[in-house]
C-alpha cells in the first residue's frame, strides 16, 4: 500500500505542474496589457523558451554486473516483463536560437526483469530465518527477479538539432521507493550444490532454495542518460532514452554478491508538450 | 513492427549482447579427493573394494581393512582422482609407509586448480566396522559422547561406545543434517542428544524438532530424533534426506533378540510434511534389521565390490519391497508390542523383541554368515513416520541399555 501513496503524490505533482504551466501561458496575455511592472516582465523573460511536457512509456533493460563475472557461465533466459514510467519535466532553452537548454524532470519508473543463468562458484546466501542460512559458493542454476520502483530526478542538457529532433543528455538521481511486486531482488537457486563458506566447505546438494536480497539494496542510485525526442505533431513527440546506472545497487556492506550490479535500462514512450 | 515483437526483438538483443560477454571459465576452486585406489594392497587384508569413493564432506580417506591380519608395516602407493585441475601432494601413486607406528595414517594436501584453496586429508588404513560381541550379547549403555564442531561452528554431540577399552563409533545420528540449517542451535536443541538421568548413568534422548524456515521450504520442516548403527552423509540431506542415512555394519553372529529400556513423551500436534495438523497420534519406533548387502539379483555392486547398504528408503521390509534382501527384523512399533498403557511412562520401561524372519528367508546360512555376507543395524526414532517428515513436535524418546543377544556359537 505504501507504494500507492507515492504514485498518488506523483500524479498530483504532475497535475499541479501542468496547471501552473497553463497559468503561465495566461501570463503572456497580461504582458500585452498596459500595466507591467518590472518583476512581471522579468518573470516573462525567464519563461521565454520554457517548455513543459509529460511522458509515459515502456521501460526495458537489465540489472546486471558489468562486465559479466566469470561466475556466470551461461544466460539461460531473460524476461523484460511489463515495466512503465511516467515523467514530467521543465525544459528551459537559452540563447537567441534556443538550441541549447536545461531540463529538470521528475520520473516515476519501474526497473525490473527476470533472468535465468547457469553459474559456477556464484556466492550465494540461501535464507530461512535469521539463524538459518547457508552461505557459500553455489554451482548450478539461478533465477533472479528484480522489481524496483524508483522516483528519479534527471537534470539534463538539451539540444534542439532541428525543428523535429531534440536530444538530451545528463545525470539523474534515483530514489528506491519499493516494489510493485512481492519484493525487490529475489529468486531461486536450483539443481546444483552449495559449499558451506568456501569451495572447500561442506558439500550440500540443492534441489531448490529461495533467496532474497531486497533488504540489502541501496536506496539511491545515480547514473547518466542519453535520449532523443522526435516531434510528430505540435504537442506530441515520440521519445527514447538509455539510462546507465553508475553505482552498485547494493549497499557497501553487502558482501554476498561479490560483484557490483548496475541498472541499465532503455525506455520508449510518447511525450505531450504543453 | 508492433510493440510485442519490438519487445521480443529487444530481449533477444539483450540476451545476445550479454551472452557475448561471457568470460572464460575461471580455474576450479574446489580441492576434493573424489576416489582413492590401492592397487597394491593384498585383497586378503582389504575389506570391500580397492577403489574407495570419498565423500566431499569428509577429510578422511578410510581404506577399510582387517587390521588383525595386517603386517605392522606396509608400503602402499595409493592413487587418487581429484577435482579437475587440482594437484595432490605427495603425488598420486607415491609409495608411502603405513605402519603401526604412524597409526597406519598419511597426510595429503589437495590444492585447487586456482591455487587459492586447499584441503588436508588423512588417508588411513582403518579397521572395518564389525558388530563386536562379548560372549553371546552386546550391551550398549550409552555412557560416552564428545562434542563435534563443524567448520561452520555448528556444534552437536556424537555418542559412542567403548568396547573392551576401545572407542567404538558405530552409532550415528542425523544431527549433521540439522546442523546445516541450524548453525546457531545450542547443543541441547539438537534432535539427538546425550543426557543425564538414564536408567543407569546417561542415556540417549531423541526429540522431534522443527527445522525452521529453510527446512520448510524443501518440505522437510521437521526432524525426528534418530539414532542408528551406520553412517550419515549430509550431501543428500536437503535433496533426498532418506538416502543420507546408511544403515548397518558387518556381523558374524546371528541375532536373536533386540532389547532396550525406554521412556516416551508424546508431542501434542501430529503434523505432516507441510506442518498441517492431522488427527493422529505420534508413536516412537525402534527396529533391528539383519540383511544381506546385495541388490535384488543377489549381487554386490558390480563395478565397485562394495556392500550395498540399506538407507532410509529401504531399511524396512515394506519399503525394501522386491529387493528381498532383508533376512530378519525385530520391530517395536507393531500393534502387539507397543502398548498404549505402558507407552508414556515416568520410569524406564523394558522391552524385548525377538527377530523374525522376513519371507522368503526362513533360516540363516551359517557359512555365508562366517564369510561376512550379513549386515546388522539398529534404529531408534522419536516419531515413527519421521522419515517422511510426519510427527509431533516435542515427542521425546529416551533410550538406554540397548542389547542384542546372539545365537550361541557351536564350537
Amino acid at each position: 500500500m505504501k507504494h500507492y501513496k507515492h504514485i498518488i503524490a506523483f500524479v498530483l505533482l504532475i497535475c499541479s505542474l501542468s496547471l501552473s504551466a497553463q497559468e503561465k501561458t495566461e501570463g503572456e496575455g497580461t504582458l500585452m496589457g498596459p500595466i507591467v511592472d518590472q518583476t512581471e516582465y522579468a518573470k516573462f523573460a525567464f519563461l521565454r523558451g520554457v517548455e513543459y511536457s509529460i511522458r509515459v512509456g515502456y521501460e526495458i533493460g537489465g540489472t546486471s554486473p558489468m562486465p559479466l563475472p566469470a561466475e556466470i557461465r551461461k544466460i539461460e533466459g531473460f524476461k523484460p516483463g511489463m515495466h512503465f514510467y511516467v515523467e514530467g519535466n521543465v525544459n528551459k532553452s537559452f540563447g537567441l536560437k534556443h538550441k541549447w537548454g536545461l531540463l529538470l524532470g521528475l520520473r516515476l519508473e519501474q526497473k525490473g526483469m527476470s533472468t535465468k543463468a547457469q553459474v559456477k562458484n556464484y556466492f550465494m546466501r540461501m535464507e530461512g530465518d535469521k539463524d538459518e542460512d547457508i552461505e557459500g559458493p553455489f554451482t548450478g542454476h539461478v533465477e533472479t527477479k528484480v522489481e524496483n520502483l524508483y522516483l528519479s530526478i534527471p537534470l539534463l542538457v538539451t539540444f534542439k538539432a532541428s525543428d523535429r529532433w531534440k536530444l538530451r543528455f545528463g545525470p539523474y538521481y534515483s530514489h528506491l521507493l519499493g516494489s510493485l511486486d512481492e519484493d525487490n531482488f529475489y529468486g531461486t537457486a536450483y539443481d546444483g550444490y552449495i559449499r558451506e563458506g568456501d569451495p572447500t566447505g561442506g558439500y550440500i546438494e540443492v534441489t531448490s532454495a529461495n533467496y532474497d536480497f531486497s533488504e540489502n539494496l541501496r536506496r539511491w542510485n545515480i547514473g547518466v542518460q542519453f535520449g532523443a525526442e522526435w516531434k510528430v505533431l505540435k504537442h506530441l513527440s515520440v521519445a527514447a532514452d538509455l539510462q546507465w546506472g553508475l553505482n552498485d545497487i547494493f549497499k557497501n556492506d553487502f558482501k554476498v554478491i561479490t560483484f557490483n550490479m548496475y541498472p541499465i535500462y532503455g525506455n520508449i514512450g510518447i511525450a505531450y508538450i504543453f | 513492427m508492433n510493440i510485442k515483437s519490438t519487445i521480443i526483438f529487444a530481449s533477444l538483443l539483450c540476451i545476445s549482447a550479454l551472452s557475448s560477454c561471457i568470460q572464460d571459465e575461471a580455474p576450479n576452486a574446489e580441492a576434493d579427493i573424489l576416489t582413492c585406489t590401492v592397487p597394491d594392497l593384498d585383497p586378503m587384508y582389504l575389506y570391500g573394494s580397492e577403489t574407495i569413493e570419498v565423500s566431499k564432506n569428509s577429510n578422511e580417506v578410510n581404506i577399510l581393512v582387517f587390521l588383525s591380519k595386517m603386517p605392522s608395516e606396509i608400503q602402499l602407493s595409493p592413487t587418487f582422482t581429484t577435482t579437475e585441475g587440482a594437484t595432490i601432494t605427495p603425488t598420486s601413486g607415491s609409495t608411502l609407509t603405513f605402519s603401526k607406528n604412524n597409526g597406519y595414517k598419511q597426510t595429503y594436501t589437495v590444492t585447487s586448480q586456482s591455487g587459492k584453496y586447499f584441503r588436508n586429508y588423512t588417508v588411513q588404513l582403518k579397521e572395518a566396522n564389525v558388530f563386536k560381541v562379548n560372549g553371546d550379547s552386546r550391551i550398549f549403555s550409552f555412557e560416552y559422547s564428545s562434542i563435534f564442531k563443524e567448520p561452520t561452528n555448528a556444534q552437536y554431540q556424537k555418542i559412542y561406545d567403548v568396547f573392551e577399552g576401545e572407542k567404538d563409533t558405530i552409532w550415528e545420528s542425523a544431527n549433521a543434517g540439522f546442523a546445516i540449517t541450524n548453525k546457531k542451535a545450542s547443543i541441547d536443541a539438537y534432535p539427538t542428544t546425550h543426557v543425564d538421568n538414564g536408567k543407569g548413568g546417561k542415556c540417549v534422548c531423541l526429540r522431534t524438532s522443527l527445522v525452521g524456515a529453510l527446512g520448510k521450504m524443501v518440505n522437510m520442516p521437521m526432524a525426528a530424533g534418530n539414532f542408528f548403527i551406520g553412517s550419515f552423509d549430509k550431501s543428500n540431506a536437503m535433496k533426498s534426506a532418506l538416502t543420507s542415512t546408511k544403515f548397518g555394519i558387518l556381523t558374524y553372529r546371528n541375532p536373536l533378540s533386540f532389547n532396550f529400556s525406554y521412556k516416551f513423551k508424546r508431542g501434542d500436534k501430529f503434523t505432516n510434511e507441510k506442518l498441517e495438523v492431522l488427527s493422529e497420534l505420534d508413536y516412537p519406533d525402534a527396529y533391528a534389521v539383519l540383511y544381506r548387502p546385495f541388490d535384488k539379483d543377489g549381487k554386490r555392486d558390480s563395478t565397485i565390490v562394495n556392500p550395498i547398504l540399506l538407507d532410509g528408503t529401504s531399511v524396512l521390509p515394506e519399503k525394501s519391497g522386491a529387493r528381498g534382501n532383508i533376512v530378519a527384523c525385530a520391530k517395536w512399533n507393531n500393534k502387539d508390542i507397543v502398548n498404549e498403557d505402558n507407552l508414556e511412562t515416568a520410569e524406564f520401561h523394558h522391552v524385548s523383541i525377538p527377530f523374525k524372519f522376513v519371507a522368503p528367508y526362513s533360516e540363516i546360512n551359517h557359512k555365508e554368515l562366517k564369510d561376512g555376507q550379513y549386515y546388522l543395524t539398529v534404529v531408534f526414532t522419536s516419531s515413527y513416520k519421521g522419515d517422511y517428515f510426519y510427527g509431533a513436535e516435542g515427542s521425546t524418546l529416551y533410550i538406554d541399555e540397548a542389547t542384542i543377544t546372539f545365537e550361541p556359537e557351536n564350537e
